[in-house]
């Protein structure tokens, strides 16, 4: 049985993981290269890299990070942030990402994930979607939560998985930044829907909640960022309570 | 000297780089002279089935493959590294494989692909079990099944690592799997 993925996610800024507790405010949480070889020494099963201001000199900034750190650290890593094309993409795989994630583009443009899809692999495209709830449905928003798209988040992914994503990262707007837990319906609802993995973020402050992601949410896989960053939990422990939940966690 | 088979397609790099981190020396190898100056071969895999094999027989590195496995030199396939010792595969009909070890790849039927994850690999001839990262939506059918040394079972079972006489192939990722993953390419890479 496969296990379920704890999936660090280091905010990058100027070459420095932030966490951004408003847009404008922005702590820095630490050396990414540091705290990238801490969570692979932990236990990590990958690791996710976000660059969250996406110039063009942030770009190259990320990309020498990820250069350095696929020299030392042997487990996938993800870049994220403001790709917009095939070249971007070809550049990041090239210099040691094994994967991709696109958020905005992949609304504005589509068709850059089935391209992507089929010059890559599926494998290596994962389609980022912030989720609001409206009424009884979820539509997604883009830029960082701010534009809503009003599509319909369900179709919407469905859509994306025709095109060839190979995995779904889902963050709850609502639920975002609230530690009160994931949106376990929208969890539900996404993981009836489709079949390709889908990668929960947003809500979670406790391992109760991460083991609900899982359990209730059907989700394959967590993305962490504070809970780590500001040392609430470990991965250690967040593996030895999933284990103990009966959820298969690699150790 | 290990020759990571460079054919347009693969995570040469990553490879390269695990190669590195154990101070196992490595050259990309992407010409029929490049396998002089090599004692192991690599064979690196992210892709598709049928343009790997296109980019091999364009590249004319084919006939360079069957010599060297008739040789009884070392080769080890990555994913579809592996997948191209088969005859066929359910990925690319057309495309006839290596054809190294009787059998096809298939595509699995069951659960969520791609398989992209961790998995508890099971050895056949001992109790091992290892972690392994694994990314592909097919998997090998080879018709000898003494040449299976480890299974993996997703939602399916299937061949996680396979070995025959100077060939080894795995399913998973070593390159990508923490350190288990680097003691499997170590013990490749340092025996002789």
């Amino acid at each position: 049985m496969k296990s379920i993925r704890i999936i660090p996610c280091l905010d990058i800024c100027q070459g420095k993981v932030v966490k951004g507790v408003e847009f404008t405010k922005l702590r820095i949480m630490g050396d990414p290269i540091a705290m990238a070889e801490k969570y692979y020494h932990d236990g990590a099963d990958e690791l996710t890299f976000l660059d969250i201001t996406a110039t063009v000199e942030s770009r190259s900034t990320i990309i020498d990070l990820v250069k350095e750190i696929s020299t030392r650290i042997f487990i996938p890593l993800t870049v994220g942030g403001g790709i917009k094309s095939c070249d971007e993409i070809k550049t990041l795989l090239r210099n040691g990402a094994d994967k991709v994630s696109i958020g905005s583009s992949a609304v504005l443009n589509p068709q850059l994930i089935s391209q992507s899809a089929s010059i890559f692999g599926s494998q290596c495209i994962v389609v980022s979607l912030d989720a609001k709830k409206m009424g009884e449905a979820w539509q997604v928003y883009i830029h960082g939560g701010r534009i809503n798209t009003h599509l319909d988040l369900l179709s919407f992914a469905q859509t994306m998985e025709k095109q060839g994503a190979g995995e779904l990262l889902i963050n709850s707007i609502d639920q975002d930044g609230k530690k009160s837990g994931y949106d376990l319906d929208l969890l539900q609802a996404l993981s009836s829907k489709v079949q390709i993995p889908i990668i929960a973020s947003g809500g979670a402050g406790s391992l109760e909640h991460l083991a609900q992601g899982v359990l209730a949410g059907k989700a394959d896989a967590l993305l962490l960022a504070s809970l780590l960053h500001e040392k609430t939990m470990s991965i250690q422990e967040i593996k030895t309570y999933l284990n103990e939940q009966g959820v298969m966690v690699r150790c | 000297m290990i020759g990571i088979l460079d054919y347009g397609a693969g995570n040469l790099f990553s490879v390269a780089n695990a190669l590195n981190y154990l101070g196992l020396q490595n050259m990309l190898t992407s010409k029929e002279q490049h396998f002089e100056k090599i004692s192991k071969l690599l064979i690196p895999g992210v892709g598709a089935f049928g343009p790997a094999m296109q980019h091999l027989q364009r590249s004319a590195l084919i006939e360079a493959i069957y010599r060297w496995v008739r040789q009884g030199n070392p080769i080890l396939g990555i994913c579809l590294g592996m997948q191209l010792f088969m005859e066929s595969s359910e990925e690319s009909p057309e495309s006839k494989g290596l054809g190294l070890i009787q059998g096809c790849c298939k595509k699995f039927e069951r659960g969520k692909t791609p398989n992209i994850g961790w998995l508890q690999v099971s050895y056949t001839e001992n109790s091992t079990k290892t972690w392994f990262y694994f990314v592909h939506s097919y998997y090998l059918a080879p018709k000898d099944t003494a040449s299976i040394k480890a299974l993996a079972c997703n939602n399916e079972v299937f061949p996680a690592i396979l070995s025959y006489e100077n060939i080894l192939g795995a399913q998973f990722h070593p390159e990508k799997s923490g350190a288990d993953g680097l003691n499997f390419l170590k013990t490749w890479g340092e025996t002789s």
